[in-house]
């Protein structure tokens, strides 16, 4: 699943930290998503796109096989 | 922080700490106990068990102040081998004791196991469940090849398959930890 994360935190000028702390996740939860070794449950997704007021599908896209 | 936010570098320094001195301070003190009716020689050894344990006392506060309960079970890992269920009590009141101590040593146990999860978010969790799995995998495996080589190996003690699970676990779960790390 690739997704625009490191982008939009960007735009926030937020660390992971920051967002980590924003989603209530641990740092090493937010890097995993941003580097793809990790997808988010939908919880957690809807949880993103909530606080960067965006719909899912704007933030994460599947790969294609 | 290395390797996650659960487990510093410098839990991991408190852990190497104790886990060094905790095998000698608890030989040195059951040498004591064993030499209780030669008062000379038994107290010096007693001394040098307390004094050894004092660090590692502090290493385990440190670690339990921080919440970097993976290191506890670590800890745990190294400590149950020294446990040593054969030396019976040998009146009721000893044997109440004793058993007052094993399950605050259990409970305490299961405390930080609930209080490891209770803490960690869906990332993490899922980084116990698979460090759990390959650790229940991996002495499950060891377990079927000691039970086909028992007759030329020695007895297998129940404290040594928990010690293995525990130090299976924590293993996993550091690779796992890096696996999904940068």
């Amino acid at each position: 699943m690739k997704n625009r994360l490191p982008d939009l935190r960007a735009e926030h000028g937020w660390s992971q930290a920051d967002l980590a702390e924003r989603l209530g996740v641990s740092r090493q939860t937010v890097n995993a998503v941003e580097t793809g070794r990790y997808d988010p449950s939908l919880p957690l997704a809807f949880a993103i796109a909530r606080l960067f007021a965006l719909p899912i599908e704007n933030i994460f896209r599947p790969e294609r096989r | 922080m290395w390797p996650t936010e659960r487990a510093s570098r410098q839990g991991l320094i408190d852990f190497l700490v104790a886990a060094m001195l905790f095998p000698p301070a608890v030989l040195l003190l059951r040498e004591a106990g064993l030499q209780y009716l030669d008062k000379p020689r038994g107290m010096p050894l007693f001394w040098a068990g307390a004094a050894l344990l004092v660090p590692v006392g502090i290493a385990v506060f440190r670690i339990a102040r921080r919440r970097e309960y993976p290191w506890l079970l670590a800890l745990a890992a190294v400590a149950l081998p020294l446990f040593d269920p054969t030396q019976a009590p040998y009146n009721g009141r000893q044997r109440i004791a004793m058993a007052g101590r094993d399950l605050l040593l259990i409970g305490a146990a299961i405390w930080f196991v609930v209080q490891s999860f209770r803490r960690s978010d869906e990332l993490e969790r899922r980084i116990h469940h698979e460090a759990l799995a390959w650790s229940y995998t991996i002495v499950l495996a060891a377990l079927l090849v000691q039970s086909m080589a028992a007759d030329v190996l020695p007895p297998l003690r129940a404290t040594w398959v928990a010690s293995g699970l525990l130090a299976g676990w924590v293993a996993a779960w550091l690779a796992t930890s890096l696996r999904y790390q940068r």
